[in-house]
Formats: C-alpha cells, sequence, structure tokens
C-alpha cells in the first residue's frame, strides 16, 4: 500500500511538472527578450564604462545598487557566450 | 509477418530496456552521476540563466527544444531503404550515439559550471576548435532556411487546405498572445481557447483552401520570414510556438495509441537494396549516406548546443540528467519510429490513391523521387498518419491529414521565424568591419539584414531540388554532432576517466560517426555534384571537419595530468 501511494505520488509529481512545462514553453522567447533588454538597460547605465554616452551620473549612482545582480550575470555571461545555446533551444529543428 | 503492433511495443521495450541498463551504467560507470554534487544551477543561482527545474519541466522543456519538423520529414525519405534500416538506424543511432551524445554533452556541460559546447571544445582541444565551431552553426543557418522554405512551400502547395489552416493559426496565435500576455486570462482558459479555434481553422481550410503554386510559396514565406523575425517575440512566435508543443504531443499520443492498436502488416518491403535512388536521385549507399538523409530522428548535432547552452544550466540534481538528456532522445526517436511505422503499413496505400504506380519491387528505385515530386515527402508521412488515426479510432482521414500537415507545417514556420532571426544578427556582426561606410547604413538595417539571408535560402530552395538541400542540410547537422561526441569523448578519457571497456563506449561511437559523416559528404559531393553554393557551403565545413579531426588527435595523445584542472 505505502509503494502505490508513492507510485501516485512520483506519477501526479510528474505529471504537474509537465504542465509546467508547457507553462514555461508559453514565456521562454519573451525570458529571451527580457534578459537581452535587461542587458541592454544595464550598457545603457553603464554605458561611460565602454564609452557610451552614459545618462548623468548622480542618477547612475542611484540606480547602481539595483544593478548588481545585472551586472554579475552580464560579466558572467560574457565570459560563458553562450547565446548560441540559448537561441538554438528556440529553433525547434530538432 | 511484421505488424505495426509490434513495431511500436519493440520500440518502447528497446528504449525502456536500454534506457534502465546501458544508460543507467553510462549514468555510473562513465559519467558517475553523483546526486550530492552542485549543479550549476546551485552553484550560480541568479534567477535567470541558473535556475534549477523540475525534472519533468526541464525534460517537457528540452524535448519541446529540440524536437520539431526534423526527425519526421528524414526517416520518411529514408523509408526508400525500407523500413527495416531506417527503423535500425533510428534506434541503434538513438541507443549508442545519438542518446549517448545528448546525454554527455549535457553532463559534461553541468562539471564545467554550465558552459557551452563550443566552450568545451575550445579548452579540451584549442582555440580554434571552438572558433571553427561556431562557423559551423552559421554556415548551418543557411540551409535551414533553404530546407524549411522548401518544407513548408511543398506543404502549402500540395495540400492547399493546410496552407490557409496554417495562416489562420497565425491569426489564433495572436489572438492567443493578445489574451494570455495582454489581457491577461488565465492560462488553462487560454490554451482551451487556442486548441478550440485550431479545430475550427483546419475546417475553415477544408472549405477555402488557398492554391498557390511552389514557386509562389516560397516568395510568400520569403515576405514571412522576413517580417515575422522582425515583429516582437510575444505577438507571434511565443504563443504559436506555445500551441506547437500541445500538437506535438497529441500527435505523437494518438499516433503511437493507434499505431500500437491497429496491428496492421507493414506492407512496404523491410529492405530494398543496399543502394537505392535516394540522395540527388542517385544511387545512395546506406553507408555511409544515412545521416544525410536521417539526422535528427536518430542523432542531431544541435542537441548538443541546446543541452550545454541552456538545460545544463536548468538541472537540479546530477541524477535528473539522464532522463533529460538520454530519455528527451529516445522520444524524439519514438516519433520517428511512428514516422517509419505510418509509411511501411500505407505507403503502398497513398501512393496508389495518388495514382502513382508503385510495388514492392519498384519500391528503392522509386520511392525517393516519387514521395518528393508526386506524393510529397511529408505528406507522405501525413496521408499515411491519417490512415492510421481512421483506422484506430475513425477519425477522417482528410482530418487527419491536414492536421499533421499543420504539425509539420507549424514547426517548420517556427524554425524559419527563428533561424531568419539569428542570420539577421549573425549577417549584422559580419559586415560590422564596414562599420562607418554608407554601405554598413543599408546593410545593418533590419528589414535589408533579414532578407538577405532570407533571399539566399529561398534562391537555395527555389529549384524545388530538395533530395539535394536536406541531405546538405543534414550533413551539417551530423558535422557537428559528431565533433560534439568527439569532444565529449576527451571529456570522458581525459576528465571522467571511467574503467575498463567504458573508457570507449564514447570514444567508438564518435570516430564511427566521424567517419561515416565525412565519408557521406565526401561522396554526395563527388557524386550528387550539388549546386556551387551547396558544395561551397559544404567543401568549407569539411576542411573545417579535418581540422577539427587533428585538433582532436593531438588533444587526445596529450597526457591525462593537463586536464586536471580541465
Amino acid at each position: 500500500m505505502h509503494n502505490l501511494s508513492f507510485l501516485f505520488y512520483r506519477v501526479s509529481d510528474f505529471l504537474k511538472g509537465f504542465s509546467a512545462a508547457f507553462k514555461t514553453q508559453s514565456t521562454e522567447y519573451i525570458e529571451f527578450e527580457l534578459r537581452e533588454l535587461e542587458n541592454a538597460f544595464a550598457l545603457l547605465l553603464m554605458g561611460s564604462l565602454i564609452g557610451l554616452p552614459a545618462p548623468p551620473t548622480p542618477l547612475t549612482m542611484r540606480v547602481m545598487p539595483y544593478m548588481a545582480r545585472e551586472i554579475y550575470v552580464m560579466q558572467r555571461r560574457a565570459k560563458t557566450d553562450d547565446a548560441m545555446g540559448e537561441i538554438a533551444a528556440l529553433f525547434d529543428i530538432g | 509477418m511484421m505488424t505495426s503492433t509490434l513495431v511500436i511495443l519493440m520500440a518502447a521495450v528497446i528504449y525502456l530496456a536500454m534506457y534502465f541498463t546501458y544508460g543507467k551504467s553510462l549514468e555510473k560507470r562513465v559519467v558517475k552521476a553523483d546526486p550530492s554534487r552542485a549543479t550549476p544551477a546551485h552553484k550560480f543561482y541568479d534567477g535567470v540563466d541558473y535556475v534549477p527545474a523540475h525534472p519533468a519541466v526541464l525534460y517537457g522543456h528540452h524535448f519541446a527544444s529540440i524536437s520539431g519538423a526534423g526527425p519526421i520529414v528524414g526517416p520518411a525519405v529514408a523509408m526508400a531503404w525500407g523500413w527495416l534500416p531506417g527503423l535500425l538506424w533510428v534506434w541503434l543511432g538513438n541507443v549508442f550515439i545519438g542518446a549517448v551524445h545528448d546525454y554527455l554533452a549535457l553532463m559534461s556541460s553541468v562539471r564545467h559550471d554550465g558552459k557551452s559546447v563550443q566552450w568545451m571544445a575550445g579548452n579540451l582541444m584549442s582555440k580554434r576548435t571552438g572558433f571553427s565551431f561556431g562557423l559551423y552553426i552559421w554556415f548551418a543557418l543557411l540551409l535551414v532556411l533553404a530546407a524549411f522554405m522548401a518544407v513548408i512551400a511543398g506543404i502549402f502547395s500540395r495540400a492547399p487546405e493546410v496552407a490557409t489552416a496554417s495562416l489562420i493559426f497565425m491569426v489564433i496565435a495572436v489572438f492567443i498572445g493578445w489574451l494570455m500576455y495582454k489581457v491577461k486570462l488565465n492560462f488553462y482558459a487560454s490554451t482551451v481557447i487556442g486548441l478550440v479555434l485550431l479545430v475550427i481553422g483546419i475546417w475553415i481550410g477544408f472549405k477555402f483552401p488557398i492554391k498557390a503554386s511552389f514557386q509562389t510559396w516560397l516568395l510568400i514565406l520569403l515576405v514571412y520570414s522576413v517580417i515575422a523575425s522582425s515583429l516582437p517575440v510575444w505577438v507571434l512566435l511565443q504563443p504559436r510556438d506555445y500551441l506547437n508543443a500541445y500538437i506535438l504531443w497529441i500527435g505523437l499520443i494518438l499516433g503511437g495509441i493507434a499505431f500500437a492498436i491497429i496491428g496492421k502488416d507493414l506492407t512496404a518491403p523491410a529492405i530494398t537494396s543496399f543502394s537505392p535512388n535516394v540522395i540527388g536521385g542517385k544511387a545512395s549507399p546506406f553507408w555511409p549516406t544515412i545521416p544525410l538523409v536521417i539526422a535528427c530522428g536518430s542523432l542531431s548535432g544541435f542537441h548538443s548546443v541546446v543541452g550545454s547552452g541552456t538545460t545544463s544550466k536548468q538541472l537540479d540534481n546530477e541524477l535528473h540528467g539522464l532522463m533529460v538528456g538520454y530519455g528527451g532522445m529516445f522520444t524524439e526517436g519514438f516519433l520517428s519510429t511512428i514516422v517509419i511505422v505510418s509509411i511501411a503499413v500505407y505507403g503502398l496505400t497513398v501512393f496508389s490513391e495518388a495514382g502513382v504506380n508503385m510495388t514492392a519491387e519498384s519500391w528503392g528505385a522509386a520511392y525517393a523521387i516519387a514521395a518528393v515530386k508526386q506524393v510529397g515527402k511529408v505528406g507522405i508521412f501525413t496521408k499515411s498518419y491519417a490512415h492510421g488515426l481512421y483506422d484506430a479510432f475513425g477519425i477522417p482521414v482528410k482530418l487527419g491529414n491536414s492536421f499533421a500537415s499543420l504539425w509539420v507545417a507549424a514547426f517548420a514556420l517556427t524554425t524559419l521565424d527563428t533561424a531568419t532571426r539569428l542570420a539577421r544578427f549573425a549577417f549584422q556582426e559580419i559586415i560590422s568591419p564596414l562599420e562607418g561606410s554608407g554601405a554598413f547604413n543599408i546593410l545593418s538595417n533590419r528589414w535589408v539584414a533579414s532578407l538577405i539571408p532570407a533571399a539566399i535560402g529561398g534562391w537555395m530552395a527555389w529549384a524545388n531540388n530538395w533530395l539535394i538541400i536536406w541531405p546538405a542540410f543534414s550533413g551539417m547537422n551530423q558535422l557537428l554532432a559528431s565533433i560534439a561526441l568527439m569532444t565529449a569523448a576527451l571529456w570522458v578519457i581525459k576528465v571522467a576517466k571511467p574503467s575498463g571497456a567504458w573508457r570507449y563506449a564514447v570514444l567508438i561511437p564518435a570516430l564511427f560517426l566521424w567517419i561515416t559523416v565525412t565519408a557521406a559528404i565526401i561522396w554526395f559531393l563527388a557524386v550528387v555534384r550539388p549546386s556551387p553554393e551547396v558544395s561551397v557551403i559544404l567543401g568549407v565545413s569539411l576542411v573545417l571537419n579535418f581540422l577539427l579531426f587533428f585538433d582532436f588527435a593531438a588533444a587526445y595523445r596529450k597526457p591525462v595530468e593537463e586536464y586536471a584542472y580541465a
């Protein structure tokens, strides 16, 4: 009986996860674009670091603390250079 | 006599048995998966790229990412060799090469902090390898555009009702996107509305079919891909891709059950000859040319890019890798099995309905050419599949055919859309040395940068030489797979270091695949002699392929100690 309920739990857990996979499927492209926009936003704020015209410094300084995670993510992404994998995942070629 | 039930059951048994024996051994002895070792999703959790996911979510998502029109179209044409060689290539290819490739690409990436397979190739072999790897993908892109434009134009010109249904499907997708993302209607309600509208769309397709020639459709697709790739993703691409996932699973489950219960004899010949007329309509020896026809259903290089690019960053526990990587490939192989079984059962019926004089004797010489020119490379599958649904559930053949055609077309359209998008970025990057000049301003314009690769793709597809374009696309894909597998083999031998014969569990398939694909492409260039643009793309890829092999050989000779920190 215990085994049966364990099996039932595993199956229902799988099905729940599976239906969540469909939900992921409904947002993956949007999430990808959001991430790209976040990168672009970070570049706008930190533009002076790479020679882009930057917004007024006091404004940048005030927004900076909120950008900590974004800078961290951007730095790591620049190292791994995985845009290709990400786009290929959206490809549907098989 | 072999029946469809027997084949489907055999497939299920082989896949399950190999998953729990060979797959589990790979997990234990080669990868040495350890549930206590922190995966990149935990080590580098950032809520963006690195997020642990439920294994079923990752499996569903990984499968939807790797599966598309490819595993359907390739095996349908490979039926020229008879159903047995194709089936064996799918099954054995899955178990010993394709699934191993996907699983290893995923797990080696997991052990290297979620780095991509290109990065791994660069790190384990040489910088040049990593660069060549990237170049491959850019070349493949143009062939993707050509092959998939030809697939869709072929479906639409032969089945005008599907053209209408596909156009309506786009409108439905836009509507669903609006409901989900703007109106913020409940997720399930939007889905139900979408699926109901889809059925109505198929019905309208029958009432108002749009008739146009192959070339007219190519021009329309050219305009479509330029516009669609410039739209924001949430408008069309995202909601259609989402509905596609339902079509894929419904198609897979319905087909699996139908062919398991009808129990019809396989009437197509099991084996025709070693060299039937397939690639370019020329006598094509099964070895080495099979990977130029069946790519995605058996093994696919794109999977390594997906597995190491996104999936590896979301793996919650190392023990989930087998289900996601190895199991995901098996599911795709099962889809290809359904394609082969459906044509093996109903292929002769479909040919006779189309007025093509096809017998088991003439099958080898005439199948591929008749399927592509007279019935349609997708049509031969969709009509056979529809007959299966009719015999199993009484679903009208026309409806089943329309559903299956829509299924393939919808995936191919998404591919076209994304490939044009990617080609645009690539093109803008390629022309960056021109920056500052007037030509750069014109060429880097979003519409111009989309139009140029799409036009090159359309131009390559124009002659409707599908039996040339598809093998070229497959060849690129398989070259990528062989490089990824060699990278994985190197990782296994130098870094994972399993004991005994398991050292060679990846090396032998990797070498076999490299030799096969290299020989196949040389054969293709020498015997079929494709058009200059295809020859140039494949020729350059072949040179890169040899460079990679030398890099691999040099890296293989290096002592293990040098990899201690790799």
